[in-house]
């Protein structure tokens, strides 16, 4: 037995993990099962018809699903699960599952659109982790084709009280855009009567590799500079679906923070630097969506690699003496951020939300210019050079 | 021996705090679109930037201007500004501020004394620039036309600070607010610090 079929959501109390003792790799036959089935929801959920009118209370996110020619796929049943909190994640081991709560759910219109929202945000908060931010994940599945893609969103507080979430990079409230390619295979368990759409097992871990989580570099002397990154931070990593070539595509992105803080050391002129810490993947299996991975849980160690000069054009004077520092609210994604090679799967990476990380110059010698590479230094500048490209 | 108040004050549990507790509250407003006796967040000139913060070495009675916050009018009419102010200073003043328009990629940035600087970039246009209060902003016809707002600021002690600007502003009939959320420390010293490490000077 595989103890899956008693788990309840949790309400804070401790979750219930099973051990998975069935075999996958035979089921995805039973495609009909899951065509008309309605899972019972554990909240008040408000569901995008085929219509595609906007649903009452808070839109989470909306968007297109696309089959695998790119076509719009009709019809197409859309869930919306809260992903447990890092405490409830990270300990699991390779073989158990858990069950993510379903917090909304939407069938797709004739062009392919799907928009869900959230009655209450509370029903977010059970799963939120200690920095507010939750893990949605959105499957969409239509015949024996199915995709996902995973975003965060942060529950924040109004001066009112209200509780609103905003989506990546805190500056923003409204719905996440969540286009998903219906790229992979269901999975199904066979012993089921009918599939545990939402049951997530782990199936194995990936040894630590390396993540970029900072940049600094000065392409001029007489200066110093500095990247901290202090314990809490989070970094938005890549998150992988499994195709039907058996290949990962990025589809989304997972939240992950450090229990400690990384003494990177403060460093001189005429370089530009990555500055790396490592993370864990898992590969997840999930009833009723493909194979995924992401990050399992955060590993540690420091590493600063040598690269070459980044071009940024949009520039200010700082005067000989002053010492800026920027707080990565919103950094760069760095495309090829992390590599899990176990699988050949290149994720993005991106560190933001707090201001625990942040980038430091101090102008020792002269006064130089700082130049932002998508802005000046002042308005959302992402990558922060000294030295005029 | 003891730190002056100020310094103290500069721990992680003081201003960093407070700016991040300001931060997230004007956020918070921003985001719910809230507004406090009728002026609103988020308006048509932004948000005020990403928060930061700048160590300047400056003597007691000496001044230098801070020219990195910009914005454009993104609204459908005329924005005029009402009001510049720092955030809770602590002997610090705002002696002057300015709106110059930006025809590149280059700003004013952070200089000695009131502007203009002798070695300005070509692309701050100051031969066009105005007291920021009762300046009319345009809606901005292009994306990378932009504002930059200078603020020239006094220190009138060794250690001084400021937790932000206070802009206040107009359009279409509603009065608006942001803040550029950038801690300031003035230092009759030299600029050593560490945010992370505890703001020490």
């Amino acid at each position: 037995m595989t103890g899956c079929d008693a788990l309840s959501h949790h309400t804070g109390a401790r979750r219930r993990v099973c051990t998975v003792r069935r075999k996958f790799s035979s089921a995805i036959g039973i495609v009909g099962l899951v065509l008309g089935l309605v899972v019972g929801l554990a909240s008040p959920l408000a569901s995008a018809a085929a219509s595609h009118k906007t649903p009452a209370g808070a839109l989470i996110t909306q968007g297109r699903v696309l089959d695998v020619n790119g076509q719009a796929a009709a019809g197409a049943r859309i869930r919306l699960y809260a992903e447990p909190p890092r405490t409830v994640m990270s300990p699991m081991q390779p073989g158990q599952a858990i069950r993510f709560r379903q917090v909304g759910s939407a069938v797709t219109s004739a062009s392919g659109r799907h928009a869900i929202a959230i009655r209450s945000l509370g029903v977010l908060q059970a799963e939120a982790n200690p920095d507010g931010i939750v893990n949605l994940e959105i499957t969409a599945m239509v015949g024996s084709r199915s995709g996902l893609f995973v975003f965060p969103v942060q529950l924040m507080h109004a001066a009112d009280g209200t509780l609103f979430a905003v989506s990546s990079g805190a500056r923003r409230s409204g719905p996440v855009a969540a286009n998903i390619r219906l790229i992979g295979l269901p999975r199904f368990s066979p012993a089921q009567p009918a599939p545990q759409c939402g049951i997530t097992h782990l199936l194995r871990t990936s040894r630590p590799h390396w993540a970029v989580v900072g940049q600094t570099g000065a392409i001029v002397g007489g200066i110093n500079q500095q990247f901290t990154y202090e314990k809490d931070q989070s970094s938005n990593l890549g998150i992988g679906v499994q195709q039907l070539n058996g290949k990962f595509s990025e589809q989304g992105t997972f939240p992950s923070s450090t229990n400690q803080t990384i003494p990177f050391p403060k460093l001189g002129g005429y370089i530009t630097k990555n500055y790396k810490t490592e993370f864990q993947y898992g590969l997840y299996a999930q009833e009723c969506a493909p194979n995924f991975t992401q990050v399992y849980r955060y590993w540690g160690g420091a590493q600063i690699q040598s690269i070459g000069a980044i071009e940024a054009t949009y520039c200010a004077f700082y005067a000989k003496g002053t010492a800026p520092i920027w707080q990565t609210t919103r950094a760069a994604t760095v495309g090829a951020g992390i590599g899990i090679s176990e699988i050949g799967f290149s994720a993005s990476a991106q560190t933001g939300w707090s201001e625990s990380a942040s980038v430091q110059y101090w102008m020792v010698k002269a006064g130089q210019d700082v130049c932002g590479t998508h802005g000046p230094p002042g308005s959302d500048p992402r990558i922060v050079i000294v030295g005029a490209s | 021996m003891a730190r002056p108040a100020a310094i103290r004050g500069l721990s992680l549990s003081g201003p960093l705090s407070r700016l991040a507790a300001v931060s997230l509250g004007t956020a918070a407003l921003l985001l719910a679109g809230c507004s406090s006796g009728g002026v609103r967040e988020n308006g048509p000139l932004g948000n005020g930037g990403d928060p930061g913060g700048l160590c300047v070495p400056v003597p007691v009675g000496g001044v230098f201007t801070y020219g990195i916050t910009t914005f454009t009018n993104t609204g459908s009419s005329v924005a005029v500004m009402d009001n510049v102010a720092l955030a809770d200073p602590d002997g610090t003043r705002l002696l002057a501020a300015y709106i110059v328009p930006i025809t590149g990629n280059d700003i004013y940035g952070v200089r000695d004394g009131f502007p203009p600087d002798r070695n300005l970039p070509a692309s701050v246009d100051w031969a066009r620039h105005t007291r920021a209060d009762g300046t009319r902003i345009p809606p901005s016809p292009a994306f990378f036309k932009f504002e930059n707002l200078l603020v020239v600021i006094k220190s009138l002690q060794p250690i001084a600070t400021a937790t932000g600007i206070d802009v206040y502003y107009r359009e279409a009939g509603q009065r608006y607010h942001f803040r550029s959320p950038i801690v300031f420390l003035l230092t009759a010293g030299t600029c050593k610090l560490n945010w992370n490490r505890g703001l020490k000077t």
